[in-house]
């Protein structure tokens, strides 16, 4: 399998941190996901598709435990990411895992709009601690 | 008879930097004065969502944010206002999404709805139905020529002391 080609992004109050683990695609979104962080966040996910369909990753884990606020333009980011799997080859799909802090509970609900559209594809779990 | 307990209201140029601070305030100031933490997250989405479409659609030279919290009987409401002016389609445009959401039977149905229109639209559309859903806040209007005025109302629970 090919290292990762997908850079992390970090700018002031926000920042995604991609990391490979065997097949698994892990993706820390971290800080708060305002006006401020759209074009980033807009800007990586269709990269973080084409790297997930390159190196045939049978997961996607978007950790955002660490995520303190999402506005509704950048969940439209994470809406499109799951438009995007849900129209891959099947040979292509893989899972998407949000890993949630469940004190934060705003996540909880949010989160769980995202895998209503897919529950095939989206699932949820709950972050354990380091 | 209502007690007023907590009041904020600026009028600002409509810059984004105001958004993020006005949503943090108020989740810090809201703190010893909510029972329940999932209140004030509500809160903090429906104070955003509300005052990034106010700044984001404004074409005045100044936005106009309200936020209330006053006990009313046994009970509390927190009232959020935002007060902009914008393209008459625009304007009609925000109409139209909050008529759509009061006649929705289900909020969240309505939402799921919105999410799947999203997909094939420029902008993100999702910021009402969201605080309609998510925050529980139920939103009305009022327009004057082309100024809108928003309000977002949630029953809130106080803590004892207060």
């Amino acid at each position: 399998m090919s290292p990762l080609q997908l850079l992390p992004i970090i700018t002031e109050g926000f920042s995604i941190n991609p990391t490979l683990q065997s097949s698994v695609l892990n993706v820390a979104l971290r800080g708060s996901a305002d006006m401020d962080a759209r074009p980033f966040l807009s800007h990586f996910v269709p990269l973080a598709h084409e790297e997930a369909e390159r190196l045939a990753v049978s997961e996607v884990i978007i950790d955002v435990h660490e995520l303190y606020f999402i506005n509704s333009v950048c969940l439209k980011s994470l809406i499109v990411w799951i438009d995007y799997v849900a129209n891959a080859t099947q040979a292509q799909r893989y899972q998407l895992t949000f890993l949630v802090d469940s004190r934060l509970h705003w996540q909880n609900r949010s989160i769980s709009a995202l895998q209503r559209m897919a529950p095939e594809l989206v699932q949820v779990a709950n972050w354990k601690g380091e | 008879m209502s007690i007023r307990v907590v009041r904020l209201s600026y009028s600002l140029p409509p810059l984004p930097r105001w958004i993020g601070l006005t949503r943090c305030y108020l989740s810090d100031l809201l703190q010893p004065i909510l029972v329940n933490d999932d209140e004030i997250d509500r809160l903090a989405i429906g104070v955003h969502e509300l005052l990034e479409n106010c700044v984001k659609y404004s074409n005045g030279d100044t936005v106009r944010f309200e936020f209330e919290v006053n006990r009313q009987g046994n009970g509390a409401v927190a009232n959020i206002r935002t007060t902009n002016s914008a393209l008459r389609s625009h304007v009609l445009d925000l109409c139209h999404r909050i008529d759509a959401i009061n006649a929705a039977p289900d909020p969240v149905a309505h939402y799921d709805e919105v999410i799947r229109d999203s997909l094939v639209q420029a902008g993100s559309s999702l910021g009402l139905a969201r605080v309609r859903a998510e925050s529980f806040v139920h939103l009305s209007y009022q327009i004057q020529k082309d100024v809108v005025v928003v309000f977002g109302e949630m029953p809130v629970r106080l803590r004892d002391v207060l």
